[in-house]
């Protein structure tokens, strides 16, 4: 399982969302052994987008990216709820 | 190379033959000179958190000139959605600084530029809007830094451009010859000249049509024959000159810059001339280059606010108070102050609309709000940041006395550096250190050389109050609102 990270701008995130996207993913391993990671690059087809954000404002933009599933991380306690996940290509805002 | 890194900013800064004076005398050397190189480094970060997959949603985005990727500093806000990430990122940056990063004066009159020059074309059949373009896909491929230059020095402000004594108080058009124009005159304090690899050159108020030949706008490089910049010194520089300086720096990697930009008959191409004694649409383009650097200290301050939030925070917690109900409320009103601000930056973001050129401007009333509120609420933080602070901000010794092993003659035989640290201690657990850094970080910015970007800045930079009140005035539309009152009150007439 190909894992794409995308974060937000971070221009007032309150937690540190590199290491909450490690950890997300390191979870997620437990599932799925055979999931890797790394930063997202437009034009690159991702099973799953993770969307870090700094705040619920949720502002990055999707435009560029491709995947299957994404789900958008908002806090430090990776809240990842069913309305933040987003199928092929809409925009996380 | 559509988007440099900080390190490739710097060295291309070297490439240029930029004619710097300070302290009386020429510096060739001004990309490391001690009191210089901290704006560079503010101005480097802009360049390399774009690189960053952290911040580079804010920091980059997609060329409607090239349909490249390029530093949101260059580009042209084709939605609301970037005027708000402009100001996203602006915090951001402040936050990274604590400084002025200076690249905000070009992309603001890129914004202005563009969107007047479309319409001076459109009455006079003009190519300044495709010179323009060109221009700034130039810009755009070669990621660069830019001054915005508006401000001239304007000698008797009771009198006109024409009406000066001396003709070069405002920058004019000297000559004009088949392939361009020469010009004259000066800019005055002008954000990250030295560090920019061009200047694109507004007029500074409307003008009429007499003094015609000081409506002129164009571009160009920093090293242009006849283009000269005099440093503009700030509050405690020289601290910068101290050998190992530090901790009395208060910010030792960043901070702003300003100088005087001085045009002696500087010939200027065709293709870099943006308007040229079009006279009726100077007000357009101060208007709008106004509007948006209003929007932008609804973002930039913020982040630095945020800073001197986090630094009255830990002086607190440094010497006990942080538990004192009043010193909690002084928080407290100082995130208020600060949110305020950036709300108002988000608010005329959010309200811009499209342009005849078809990028976006921000709502000019609330753009103008909120340059107002920033000339007063960043006084009022610094003023709660040093009742925090407390006096010795101000009034403790130097870096060079706390590590001093000069033993003092009395009877405890204890260093200079004991005697210091044994009165300066704070709470347990703390180092004095610690504590002198985070004193002599608000000293720095409440008074000393970043106090021109935070206090000064706000409340002179992208105009005097004044001249906010007086476009607040202009919108503020009170027959509508008459006709709303007379309409509830049961006024017919
Ligand atoms: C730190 C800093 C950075 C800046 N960066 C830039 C930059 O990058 N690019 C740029 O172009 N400019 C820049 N500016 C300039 C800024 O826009 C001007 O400072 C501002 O427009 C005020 O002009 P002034 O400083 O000449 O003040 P003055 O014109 O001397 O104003 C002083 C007072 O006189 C009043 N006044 C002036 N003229 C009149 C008049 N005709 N009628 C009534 N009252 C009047 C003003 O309202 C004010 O209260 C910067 C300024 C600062 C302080």
């Amino acid at each position: 399982m190909r894992v794409g990270v995308r974060y937000c701008g971070g221009c007032r995130a309150n937690y540190d969302r590199r290491a909450e996207a490690a950890r997300f993913v390191s979870r997620l391993r437990e599932e799925m052994p055979d999931a890797v990671s790394e930063d997202a690059a437009p034009g690159v087809h991702y099973d799953l987008l993770l969307v870090v954000c700094g705040c619920r404002a949720a502002c990055p933009s999707l435009a560029g990216f491709a995947y299957d599933k994404a789900i958008v991380i908002v806090d430090d306690e990776g809240i990842w709820r069913n309305e933040w996940v987003f199928k092929n290509n809409t925009k996380a805002s | 190379m559509p988007l440099m890194t900080g390190e490739q900013y710097i060295e291309s800064l070297r490439k240029l033959d930029t004619k710097v004076y300070i302290f009386g005398k020429e510096e060739k050397n001004w990309v490391d000179h001690p009191i210089i190189r901290p704006s560079i480094n503010c101005v480097a970060i802009t360049y390399d958190l774009a690189h960053d997959p952290e911040h580079e949603d804010l920091m980059t985005a997609t060329s409607n000139l090239t349909g490249q990727k390029v530093n949101r500093f260059t580009h042209l806000h084709q939605s609301t959605e970037d005027l708000i990430k402009k100001v996203k990122m602006q915090r951001l940056l402040g936050r990274k600084t604590a400084s002025c990063f200076q690249r905000c004066v070009g992309m603001d009159a890129f914004n202005a530029v563009y969107s007047t020059t479309y319409e001076v074309d459109r009455k006079y059949g003009t190519s300044y809007h495709e010179n323009f373009k060109k221009y700034l896909t130039y810009v755009q491929e070669n990621d660069l830094t830019i001054d915005g230059a508006m401000t001239d020095p304007k000698g008797d402000r009771g009198k006109s451009q024409g009406a000066q004594a001396d003709p070069d108080l405002f920058v004019h058009i000297v000559e004009k010859r088949p392939d361009g124009i020469v010009v004259r005159g000066a800019k005055a304090h002008q954000t990250g000249s030295i560090n920019s690899h061009e200047h694109l050159i507004m007029p500074t108020q409307a003008v009429s049509e007499e003094d015609k030949q000081y409506a002129v706008s164009f571009a160009v490089p920093s090293d242009a024959p006849g283009l000269f910049m005099i440093y503009g010194r700030q509050s405690c520089d020289t601290r910068k000159l101290e050998p190992g300086a530090d901790v009395d720096l208060g910010n030792k990697q960043f901070g702003g810059q300003e100088a005087l930009v001085v045009f002696d008959n500087v010939f200027v191409p065709n293709d870099r001339i943006f308007l040229c004694e079009e006279w009726d649409f100077a007000g357009m383009l101060v208007e709008r280059f106004a509007g948006y650097h209003r929007q932008s200290y609804g973002g930039c301050k913020v982040g630095v606010g945020d800073v001197i939030i986090g630094a009255a925070a830990l002086a607190a917690d440094y010497n006990g108070a942080q538990k004192a109900s009043h010193v909690k409320d002084k928080l407290i009103e100082m995130t208020h102050l600060n949110e305020t601000l950036y709300s108002c930056g988000i608010a005329c973001s959010c309200e811009g609309h499209c342009t005849a050129a078809g990028n976006y401007q921000i709502d000019l009333l609330l753009a103008n709000v909120c340059k107002q509120n920033v000339t007063r609420f960043p006084y009022e933080i610094v003023r709660l940041a040093e009742d925090i602070a407390g006096g010795l901000m101000v009034t403790m010794p130097s870096e060079i006395d706390f590590k001093s092993a000069l033993q003092i003659p009395t009877e405890s035989g204890l260093t200079l550096g004991d005697w210091c640290n044994k009165f300066f201690k704070g709470t347990e657990g703390v180092t004095t250190e610690n504590r002198m850094r985070i004193l002599r970080f608000l000293e720095n910015i409440c008074l000393g050389s970043s106090a021109v970007g935070y206090r000064t800045e706000s409340m002179h930079g992208a105009g005097s109050p004044q001249a906010q009140r007086i476009m607040i005035a202009r919108q503020a539309d009170y027959e509508t609102k008459k006709q709303l009152a007379k309409d509830i009150a049961g006024i017919k007439e």
